[in-house]
């Protein structure tokens, strides 16, 4: 497996888009493995790291071999994606297995962000998650970046790089995108009530 | 909402988010005119993300000293009466921080005290805290070094620099006199000061700028807000270089955040300072010229009704200020604050205490005439001085003639014509041939083919109907193919014709596409059709042109053109002049690769447009031919030195200097001789590539011998000496590089006696305080004593060497004074500095020598904060460096000089 991702990759890099959503499947299998193992029974806001799980995925699944910045760069921009949908859905199924009583919501804690938006960490993940996909539809580069970041635990750097913008458009297009992102999810959780968010 | 929206509110943020608060709320407003709702977004997102980072780092529980906006600055957000209550008790340096007296776009300034430990109660004095942050240690301790030359300066009408600083931070700050005092432009409204007061007031003002001109300072950001008048009526100026000091790279005037997006209003910017040119002091004339005309006559020197920066911008650059006279009279205006308004002119006139029209007869002659030469577009037309200036002004005030002259009729319609010339000839021409030629003719041929539809019955008449339409069709398409080749190339040339290039062909390009609607197949229209397009490929490829060229754009013309040539060509190969279009056509479309930088695509165009010029010599056409065929070549080679292909750029260069040879033999000027000495040295630099120095050096011997020739033939052309240095300098450098000390001497002693001779001739007869000398003739002059150093080298006398090495120093430091972003210049203060760091470090004075070498490092820095570092400034920081290690050796080792 870890040969064919290598190449998987290449391409994905190379601009092929079947190669890239294969290097998802992929990562999006490894990740919720990872992911079901250390969650066993546990609450997720305190065992859920995403940059320890992502980068756990990435040895497991490329190895400790030289794979070049790229590959890594580009493995982790589907990871975090894959990370994403790991966190949404299991935020969903909680919510169901909880509905009709008490809290339904999944928290951006310091543990599993190591970016999560300063005041968003008391916040609903699938209210973040619908933001982002709002977001995406305003500009889909700040999305991926606030995506690299929070779910892909990337520095600022790396993500600048990945992005191919600069350090400094990076950092501003962060502290917008963040601001923007509290204000759309203050504005929501004015509007719903507990849970309201969550669809069945 | 949409992305656009979204677009335009993440433009915003950026450039506004660094903003004082009640600049912030007032140039959104001022943006976000047509959407006010955007405005508030704008405040309301960076209110989210100033507080959500606040409330992080409390929350991380650390101490927020980090951030200067953070401690010093957190009054922020409450309201101004508790923020005047809770003075800030923070302390900068040996300062005591009394209370906020301002906040700008660079900085904060507060009123200080001096701690009283120094001994003693210290006076009032104005501490400015800088939001920039200096870096390393270095640049710390150049800050200090130009902190001492201002303030040096002692001026009865110029705020004395006190002290200054770097806090833990890095934050810059600087001690300044306390100027109890109101803006000039305030002081004078409001105790209602005649014409003759503020002009006194204003001459002062003059006194003082000319003194920091004379220490070689430019301002640069002379506005009312700049100059404060006390209680007493003394002018007093403010922030002489502190913010240049304080942000070498960034040009207060303009303060750039983002694309698009200025932060100040550059109302009182010069043109080149808009467009980013080297500044002189006829900058500050300039800006003292708008000082000088809103003080008189309370308007603004360009009338426009939008306060949009660009509109401002573009009025600075391309409008012709107003008469004084005239303006005054408006009844619209710009308020202090910038805003556009309506403006009473009596209001005007009262607060200068007089009725408007005499205000208007008293602008009216001298006063219109002194200020609208102060506001001239070009420098050099502007007073030489602001001493000049403020002698005009005397002048005028003890009734003597000024020195200011009305410009003529002529001088005006001259200038209209110079400065509108694409517009004016392709406007007359464009009149006079649809009117006589074009008009008549497509009338000619619409009711020919009127004719022919209706003529149908009588076969003879439909046969002469459709002559004359084919006559007449013929002439439309020669006017247009006139206007687009003779009209062209007569104003191709003229500096600013580029968007009247541009017209005038989309004119033709418009017309021929109609045409050809109508008559898809006529093969004369559509080589019209691909001509029109090849000159507005040339013109939006001009680099000149006011949008900066737009080489995609005009890449797209010329493969459109080549296409229609290409299919011409295929119906009728034996065609000569297709043939040579087609050619013209590929050699174009290399030409814009090769500034795309692409330079495989231009490479292998470049090979196509040689092989079709070179055939169609081969087949005895000359015409035209030869001189596109050796540009051809030379850039072949050019991209082939790049691409590390040595041998096959000297073939390329060899041939190109066989056709040169044809052409000077058959047509001899001095352009072609001069062509022919640059493919010397483009050759010189091939052979060397290659490791053939005889070959190198004669080239180089050839160079400069046609280079001499040129030189003694037309004494009075300053570009064919400073040709002739730039030969004797190339040949000097090669034989440096390849060991030949001995030879390289002379060559370098020659090219400085050429160049002295140049700047003395140059400088001869040009006002005091003004070098009018050529900035590069300065630098090749430089350049020639480096050389000179080198060749002398350690056995040489070292005298001469560190004298010659001096006399640079200070030149290149002048240089580099008055055009403090040209790099070339930078780039030869920075060898200077190396070079005399070395002299210094062999004769033992290791001290002085790592002094040098370390602000040799500062300028590397200082450049590639500029622009990109391309291989030069590689070359230049590897050369500081060796240099920094050797002076640490010798320093170290106690080495004895080597002798």
């Amino acid at each position: 497996m870890d040969h064919d991702l290598t190449q998987l990759l290449e391409r994905a890099r190379a601009g092929d888009v079947s190669a890239a959503s294969a290097v998802f499947a992929e990562a999006f299998e490894q990740l919720r493995s990872i992911a079901r193992r250390h969650l066993a029974g546990e609450r997720l806001d305190h065992t859920l790291q995403a940059t320890a799980l992502v980068n756990e995925a990435f040895v497991r699944m490329v190895g400790q071999r030289e794979t070049g910045w790229e590959n890594h760069a580009h493995f982790i921009h589907s990871a975090s994606q894959a990370m994403r949908r790991i966190l949404v859905d299991h935020a969903r199924a909680r919510g169901r297995a909880k509905r009709g009583g008490g809290q339904a919501r999944v928290r951006l804690d310091d543990g599993a962000l190591p970016e999560a938006p300063a005041g968003l960490e008391h916040l609903d993940i699938l209210a973040l998650d619908e933001a982002l996909t709002r977001l995406a539809a305003l500009d889909e580069r700040q999305a991926r970046l606030v995506e690299l970041r929070c779910f892909g635990g990337m520095s600022e750097e790396e993500a600048a790089e990945l992005l191919g913008i600069s350090r400094r458009t990076a950092s501003i297009d962060w502290s917008f995108a963040k601001a923007w992102l509290r204000r759309e999810l203050s504005d929501d959780g004015a509007a719903d009530g507990p849970g309201g968010s969550i669809p069945s | 909402m949409s992305a656009e929206r979204h677009k335009r509110l993440r433009a915003l943020f950026e450039a506004a988010r660094n903003m004082p608060e009640q600049d912030r709320r007032r140039w959104l407003d001022a943006i976000c005119a047509d959407d006010p709702t955007l405005a508030d977004d704008v405040l309301a997102l960076i209110e989210e993300a100033t507080a959500g980072g606040r409330a992080r780092t409390q929350a991380a529980g650390m101490a927020s000293a980090a951030d200067p906006d953070e401690t010093l600055f957190s009054g922020r957000g409450t309201p101004r009466a508790r923020q005047q209550e809770e003075q800030p008790r923070e302390r900068i340096g040996r300062y005591v921080l009394k209370q906020k007296l301002g906040d700008g776009g660079m900085g904060v300034v507060y009123l200080a005290q001096r701690d009283s430990e120094a001994g003693g109660k210290g006076g009032l004095v104005a501490l400015k805290l800088m939001r920039s942050t200096v870096g390393g240690e270095e640049d710390r301790k150049r800050f200090l070094r130009e902190h001492r030359l201002l303030s040096a300066l002692e001026h009865p009408n110029i705020a004395r620099l006190l002290d200054a600083g770097t806090t833990d931070e890095g934050h810059p700050y600087f001690v300044m006199e306390y100027v109890r005092g109101v803006s000039i432009d305030r002081y004078c409204d409001e105790n209602r000061l005649t014409m003759e007061e503020r002009l006194g007031l204003f001459r002062k003002v003059c006194d003082a700028v000319h003194y920091v001109h004379q220490n070689l300072i430019i301002h640069r950001d002379l506005k009312p807000g700049n100059i404060l008048v006390t209680a007493e009526g003394e002018p007093k100026l403010l922030d002489f270089g502190i913010s240049k000091l304080a942000n070498p790279a960034l040009d207060p005037g303009i303060e750039v955040t983002s694309p698009g997006f200025r932060l100040l209003t550059p109302r009182y910017a010069s043109p080149e300072q808009i467009r980013n040119l080297p500044l002189t002091t006829a900058t500050d004339v300039y800006s003292l010229g708008v000082l000088l005309y809103e003080l008189l006559t309370g308007h603004w020197p360009y009338a426009i009704k939008t306060t949009e920066i660009r509109a401002i911008e573009r009025a600075i650059c391309d409008l012709e200020p107003e008469k004084p006279s005239t303006a005054v009279a408006r009844t619209e205006g710009m308020s202090p604050d910038g805003k556009t308004g309506p403006m009473d002119p009596t209001v005007v006139a009262r607060a200068r205490g007089a009725m408007p029209s005499k205000i208007r007869s008293r602008l009216r002659g001298d006063l219109d005439n002194v200020l609208l030469k102060s506001l001239d577009k070009s420098p050099r037309r502007r007073y030489q001085s602001v001493a000049e200036m403020a002698e005009d002004l005397r002048r005028h005030l003890s009734n003597e003639t000024v020195r200011a002259r009305p410009p003529s009729v002529r001088y005006r319609v001259s200038k209209f014509v110079r400065r509108n010339r694409g517009a004016v000839i392709a406007g007359v021409l464009l009149v006079l041939s649809l009117a006589g030629g074009a008009a008549a003719a497509s009338y000619q041929w619409r009711r020919a083919e009127t004719a022919l539809a209706t003529a149908r019955a009588s076969e003879e008449a439909a046969r002469l109907a459709a002559a004359n339409a084919e006559a007449a069709r013929a002439r439309v398409a020669a006017i247009a193919g006139a206007m687009v080749g003779d009209i062209q190339s007569k104003i191709v040339k003229l500096a600013g014709s580029t968007p009247a290039r541009q017209d005038l062909a989309n004119i033709a390009i418009e017309n021929l596409e109609s045409l050809l609607a109508a008559s898809p197949h006529d093969s004369s229209l559509k080589l019209e059709l691909a001509r029109a397009l090849n000159e507005r490929g040339q013109a939006q490829a001009d680099r000149r042109s006011a949008s900066a060229g737009n080489p995609e754009a005009a890449l797209q013309d010329h493969q459109r053109a080549l296409q229609i040539r290409r299919d011409e060509l295929a119906r009728d190969p034996a065609n000569r002049e297709i043939q040579a279009e087609v050619a013209t056509s590929v050699l174009r479309i290399a030409d814009i690769y090769r500034m795309l930088g692409r330079a495989s695509e231009a490479s292998a165009h470049y090979r196509e447009a040689i092989d079709r010029l070179e055939e169609l010599l081969r087949s005895g056409n000359t015409r035209g031919v030869r001189a596109p065929l050796a540009a051809a070549l030379a850039a072949r080679g050019e991209l082939a030195i790049n691409a590390g292909q040595v041998d096959e750029a000297v073939a390329a260069f060899v041939r190109a200097q066989e056709i040169r040879r044809v052409e000077l033999a058959e047509a001899p000027s001095p352009r072609a001789r001069r062509n022919l000495s640059v493919g010397h040295l483009d050759l010189a630099r091939a052979y060397e590539l290659m490791g053939d120095r005889a070959s190198a050096g004669d080239a180089l011997d050839q160079a400069v011998a046609l280079r001499r020739e040129l030189a003694a033939s037309d004494e009075q052309s300053a570009e064919a000496r400073r040709d002739l240095s730039r030969a004797l300098l190339e040949a000097a450098g090669f034989h440096l590089r390849t060991g030949g000390a001995a030879q390289a001497l002379p060559l370098a002693r020659e090219a400085d006696a050429v160049l002295t001779k140049l700047l003395a001739d140059e400088r001869e007869g040009a006002a005091q305080g003004q070098d009018a000398a050529d900035p590069r003739s300065r630098e090749a002059w430089i350049t020639a004593q480096l050389s000179i150093a080198s060749a002398l080298g350690p056995a040489g006398d070292q005298e001469e060497a560190r004298r010659r090495l001096e006399r640079a120093l200070e030149e290149a430091r002048r240089l580099v004074t008055g055009a403090p972003s040209w790099i070339a210049g930078r780039r030869a203060l920075t060898r200077v500095l190396a070079e005399l760091g070395e002299v210094e470090s062999r004769a033992g004075r290791h001290e002085l020598a790592a002094e040098l070498l370390a602000e040799a490092n500062d300028e590397i820095t200082r450049i590639e904060s500029l622009a990109e570092p391309d291989a030069i400034d590689v070359k230049l920081r590897e050369m500081v460096r060796a240099g920094r290690e050797r002076v640490r050796e010798r320093s170290s080792g106690g080495a004895a000089p080597p002798n």
